[in-house]
């Protein structure tokens, strides 16, 4: 009992950003989550994420269409949307960035921004 | 018997045609499914139904148009027989979503959003005055398309941005109601 308080002790001497009381703040299982994709990229199982590169969103424009016929097929009557993305670079230049989402890929781009929300108004 | 052997030669068309599968050639084809015919006779056989399938993949049939079809095919001068409409009803009931995506997948040039994966930082703002902690969300998001490799765009989102993306995404759900 006494070197388990002693090893807290310790620790808690190491906390000078107060982190621990910021990890306190997060939901258990979602930090369980970010312990495991830290230990998976220590583990070189997946890649990180190189912040020199992260860019800043700016704005979003956006079209559904539905591919009706292409040159191997008369009658595809495919819906999709069409996304284009103004983001800001470090040195802050603006590029657009297009890409195209199917609807089942829509709605889980769309669920994720929703827990990414829940997220952030609970840290 | 011939059924089997007619399933097996629209099974190895769509192999090619469809599914991308270099590797199942003509002579292939012929020597496993009818190594006793002629090279001509066996390219013509396959002529044939390469070009019923390719109809019946192009317009994406239903059941009701593809049994008009097939009858249609039957009733024809150098058409197919009754049994031969079968297997070929059989076969495209089986394959024609799997065709379809495949067609689809064909047509999309364009940049597609291939994964998505993001974590919430606690971006700390101030280290002297106020440890003011801000979350951020940082994603990242694989793009690609056909035959080229990947670009992977991380974006960083506060609060205020995931709204602003969240907006735009509802207003893309509601447009969504006349498909």
């Amino acid at each position: 009992m006494a070197a388990g308080s002693a090893a807290v002790r310790a620790l808690a001497a190491l906390d000078v950003g107060g982190t621990a009381d910021k990890i306190s703040l997060i939901p258990q299982d979602f930090f369980a989550e970010l312990c495991e994709q830290i230990i998976q990229h220590l583990n070189h199982k997946i890649p990180g994420i190189n912040t020199a590169e992260l860019c800043q969103f700016v704005d979003m424009k956006w079209k559904l269409g539905v591919a009706m016929s292409s040159d191997t097929c008369r009658s595809l009557r495919f819906p999709y949307v069409a996304v284009t993305l103004s983001v800001a670079d470090p040195s802050g230049q603006v590029t657009d960035k297009s890409f195209e989402m199917s609807i089942p890929q829509f709605k889980n781009f769309f669920r994720q921004f929703k827990e990414m929300a829940a997220v952030l108004e609970t840290v | 018997e011939g059924s089997k052997l007619l399933s097996g030669l629209l099974s190895g068309i769509a192999q090619t045609t469809y599914y991308g599968n270099a590797d199942i050639t003509e002579e292939l084809l012929r020597g496993q499914l009818y190594p006793e015919a002629a090279p001509e006779e066996f390219r013509a056989l396959r002529a044939k139904m390469g070009g019923l399938l390719q109809s019946i993949a192009s317009a994406d049939m239903d059941l009701n148009q593809l049994e008009a079809f097939l009858t249609a095919q039957t009733k024809k001068q150098g058409g197919i027989t009754s049994d031969q409409a079968a297997v070929i009803a059989k076969f495209w009931k089986n394959h024609r979503v799997k065709i379809h995506e495949s067609l689809i997948s064909q047509s999309r040039w364009d940049n597609v959003l291939k994964n998505m994966n993001w974590r919430v930082d606690l971006k700390s703002q101030s280290r002297h005055v106020d440890q003011i902690n801000t979350p951020v969300a940082i994603v990242e998001m694989e793009l690609g398309r056909n035959g080229k490799e990947s670009e992977f765009l991380c974006l960083e989102f506060d609060e205020a941005k995931v709204s602003q993306m969240l907006k735009k995404l509802s207003e893309i759900e509601e447009s969504m109601t006349v498909l």
